[in-house]
């Protein structure tokens, strides 16, 4: 039991005063980030880490992931007592929370979102416990063919699995790698598509990108609804909670199902949003009275809820163990790594165990502070919805243009980030993907890297991606994905046709 | 490019084909761009393995592809389907603009100031606050974005003449 003994160095690393008090302000500084409109866990994330740069990495990262916790805690908040979801993958919560809230039922929704959050954070952490160093040791004989067939094997996941048009896909995730490509080629030193021009020589920020695509172009899409906020109490008390609490366990089999199917989606790129509706399709299919399913029913919450949080949970062991992120946030978390001077990958387990095990127990610690402090702080959040959008608006333009500002101190950046934003609001109405445009912008170096180290290997032959048992059938899982979306046209049409 | 939704209550300002077509040339450019400078660089094979445009330029050939694909899907859909109705086109660009102008404002007022006047000039615009309260509320945020800037975390933003008048 190697794993329980290094977790427990690591809570001895994450119990410091000082990292408890950063838990705290992660959390209640990433549900209000998941109230709020036009601030996500992505580009919340991407502005507070300049703050970071100069904390131990320890200390960065507990920061950091707890304000992702926080915001996947934060997004239940509005989609139950406003209809209105914070983050997209609350979306399926909105179908049974906010009839809940319209019976006066608001307090019992909110516990069972919390609590349904945090068993499936907790599902997912324990599987990174044990799963993520088995992990880790198995990649550590990854060469560079392999790591190229695994990110091959990411990007197409996006293809296979999003609902959107394959083509878009393809074109947004492009679009990132290009912008990786820009700058100083890392290789060769040769400047590569900087026409001369001396700002772009330093390459695009991803952080840059995350905070325009996501927070600005948000913000404009917010607007374009005019939106006024029209919402039920958030009122919650300990009776409502334990009487919730008694009720729950009666659905663990929709726990099982949504935290297995979160864990999944979270591992595979597919990440917090599709599983949440995929939990929530799933509870319906299964349930003995699927018609109470959009009119107020439980399970309604409980299961997207579950599924989402450990799929956003669980997105953090690709991360951890081979380098690769399995959500937007992550990616942005994974930035925060290589900023500390970490090199994520499976020598991560090996050469910075403290840094590590102690992000692990963190995040048992961090998921337990957050469904205390979200309980108890529920009504405040609900209240701060209240804020009229004309003043919510200009405060969260400020926020991203100092978060873009203090990346490299750079006036640039903040102009790039009011490009991104226009970017961010066309994308977003015509269905272009965003998950796959960051991840590749922040992918794209080290994709290339492999390739290339694995091009140098074979002397330039392709075959080198099948030549051993292994990356020939991650290649080949890699190809079935990429090929998915033809591969399902085909079988109905033969289908159709008897 | 104008095109009137049937029975739609709002003025399009734009139709979603328009739209289509236009991010699909975008990309397309790109594409064209990265594959002409990567092929000016050397997308081949070098004394030292792949040169530095060998990677960039099958990604610009793949995107082309890819843009091309959406480029025909877009000319073939319906010209319908509205993108963005006039009224919300002027509430989009009502938080737009005025960022913009915040944006330009910065480099020469400084971050500060520059937001101080963006919060309260918005507040009072489009939320019809009092003077007072948008003065106030926008000097709360500044003093909090200040306090935790440059003297709790000693991450310096950009400055400008009132700052320096202050002594920093």
């Amino acid at each position: 039991m190697e794993e329980i003994q290094a977790l427990f160095q690591g809570f001895a690393v994450a119990l410091s005063p000082a990292n408890i008090a950063l838990m705290l302000l992660g959390i209640v500084l990433g549900i209000l980030i998941g109230v709020l409109p036009g601030l996500g866990g992505a580009n919340g994330v991407a502005i507070l880490l300049p703050l970071t740069f100069s904390m131990s990495p320890v200390s960065g990262i507990i920061l950091l992931s707890c304000i992702y916790w926080g915001a996947l805690f934060g997004g239940a908040i509005t989609s139950i007592l406003f209809n209105i979801p914070g983050e997209p993958w609350s979306v399926a919560t909105t179908f049974d929370g906010y009839p809940m809230a319209q019976q006066g039922h608001a307090g019992q929704a909110l516990t069972a979102a919390f609590t349904s959050s945090f068993v499936g954070a907790f599902v997912a952490v324990l599987m990174i416990t044990f799963l993520a160093p088995l992990v880790a040791k198995f990649a550590l004989k990854f060469g560079p063919p392999e790591f190229f067939a695994v990110q091959l094997l990411t990007f197409c996941s996006f293809v296979g699995m999003s609902k959107g048009a394959p083509w878009k896909t393809l074109a947004a995730m492009f679009l990132g790698f290009t912008l990786a490509a820009i700058g100083m080629d890392n290789v060769t030193g040769q400047l590569r598509l900087t026409f001369g021009f001396e700002p772009m020589m330093k390459g695009f920020d991803f952080l840059i990108a995350v905070i325009g695509l996501f927070g600005i172009g948000e913000i404009l899409l917010t607007m374009e609804e005019g939106l006024a906020f029209k919402g039920k109490d958030g009122k919650i008390n300990a009776k409502v909670v334990l009487e919730t609490w008694k009720k729950l366990p009666r659905y663990w089999l929709s726990y099982i199902r949504s935290a297995a199917v979160g864990c999944w989606m979270g591992i595979t790129p597919g990440g917090a949003t599709p599983a949440s509706f995929m939990g929530y399709g799933i509870a319906k299919r299964f349930s003995k009275t699927p018609g109470n399913f959009g009119k107020g029913d439980i399970e309604g919450v409980i299961a997207p809820e579950t599924a989402a949080h450990a799929a956003g949970t669980a997105a953090l062991l690709p991360m951890l163990t081979l380098g690769i992120p399995g959500s937007p946030t992550a990616a942005v978390l994974l930035g925060g790594l290589l900023v500390w001077g970490l090199q994520p990958g499976p020598l991560l387990f090996v050469e910075q165990k403290d840094f590590v095990w102690g992000l692990i127990a963190s995040m048992y610690l961090g998921n337990i502070a957050g469904l205390i402090v979200v309980l108890l702080t529920v009504p405040w959040f609900a209240a701060i919805l209240r804020i009229p959008f004309s003043i919510i608006a200009p405060v969260i333009l400020v926020i991203c243009a100092v978060g873009a500002y203090t990346v490299h101190s750079s006036m640039f950046d903040v102009w790039l980030m009011m490009g991104f934003g226009v970017m961010g609001y066309v994308f977003k109405k015509l269905d272009y993907p965003l998950a796959p445009l960051v991840l590749a912008l922040v992918l794209g170096d080290m994709a290339e890297n492999a390739f290339r180290q694995s091009l140098l290997g074979s002397s330039g032959s392709m075959l080198v991606f099948v030549s051993n048992p292994l990356v020939a059938s991650i290649t080949t899982l890699a190809l079935v994905m990429l090929f998915w979306p033809l591969i399902g046209a085909v079988v109905k049409r033969m289908k159709a046709h008897g | 490019m104008q095109q009137e939704a049937p029975q739609a209550e709002e003025v399009s300002a734009a139709s979603k084909r328009t739209l289509e077509i236009v991010t699909a040339v975008f990309f397309l450019l790109v594409g064209s761009v990265v594959m002409w400078d990567s092929s000016r660089i050397g997308a081949g094979w070098g004394s030292e393995g792949p040169q530095s445009g060998y990677f960039p330029f099958y990604i610009g050939l793949l995107m082309n592809l890819a843009s091309a694909v959406n480029l025909l899907l877009a000319l073939k859909s319906s010209k319908a389907e509205s993108f963005v109705s006039k009224p919300a086109v002027k509430l989009v660009l009502a938080i737009f603009l005025p960022c913009l102008v915040y944006v330009a404002a910065m480099q020469w007022l400084g971050l500060y100031t520059a937001s101080l006047i963006f919060i309260a000039v918005f507040m009072r615009w489009q939320g019809r606050f009092s003077v007072l309260k948008s003065g106030l509320t926008s000097l709360i945020v500044v003093v909090v974005l200040f306090v935790m800037f440059e003297i709790w975390f000693k991450v310096p933003l950009i400055k400008g003449p009132l700052e320096a008048a202050l002594g920093y």
